[in-house]
């Protein structure tokens, strides 16, 4: 089974943001991002696209399934 | 004012429950010493507030989820017990002994389930503290 791989890490350290920043500009709790991070969790469209769009990036560039 | 982490709602929940299942029984056990029962369970219910309560953060699609699966698994697990109190209580010889305490039992299974739900939703939404890089 394809397991989800995130980049969110790498766009927090380069845009220098903790995870209780990106959680609170997403709209989520820090547990979310956290899991998130980590592959453990798969987003809805809607918050796969708001994280993107905080970042300046894509859905695709961010989320991956290998 | 910095909203408290969601999880302290179901800490609340679960020390709620506590708090009325606690309640009953040790008022049950000491019928004669209700007011040191009432005043031990204030100075819990005091704790529960003063560390529980207050400005919660909203819950999102993850806890969502996470509260579904535990309201699904305690559905399940109620059930389960029901189920399994109702043939228990067929095969047993003393009929008498169980009617005599179904009210209570319909109390407990109530709390329970509420407590157990929550108890469910902390296990499913607990991060290790390693995980984090926050803190």
């Amino acid at each position: 089974m394809a397991e989800l791989h995130t980049k969110i890490k790498e766009y927090r350290a380069k845009f220098d943001m903790s995870q209780s920043e990106l959680a609170e500009k997403a709209e989520v709790r820090r547990e979310t991002i956290i899991r998130l991070e980590k592959g453990q969790y798969n987003p809805s469209l809607k918050l796969a696209m708001d994280i993107a769009k905080i970042f300046g990036t894509t859905v695709e560039e961010l989320f991956s399934f290998e | 004012m910095v909203k408290k982490n969601y999880r302290n709602r179901h800490f609340f929940i679960v020390g709620w429950v506590l708090y009325m299942i606690l309640g009953q029984i040790l008022s049950f056990i000491f019928p004669v010493h209700t007011k040191l029962v009432n005043f031990i369970l204030m100075v819990l219910w005091c704790f529960l507030l003063c560390r529980y309560s207050g400005p919660i953060e909203k819950g999102d699609e993850l806890t969502k989820e996470n509260i579904n699966k535990a309201t699904g698994i305690t559905f399940w697990i109620v059930m389960a017990f029901i189920i399994l109190s109702a043939v228990i209580g067929e095969n047993i010889e003393n009929h008498t002994a169980l009617k005599a305490f179904a009210s209570d039992v319909y109390f407990y299974i109530f709390f329970s389930a509420i407590g157990l739900r929550s108890i469910i939703f902390l296990v499913l939404d607990r991060t290790p503290s390693c995980e984090s890089e926050d803190e």
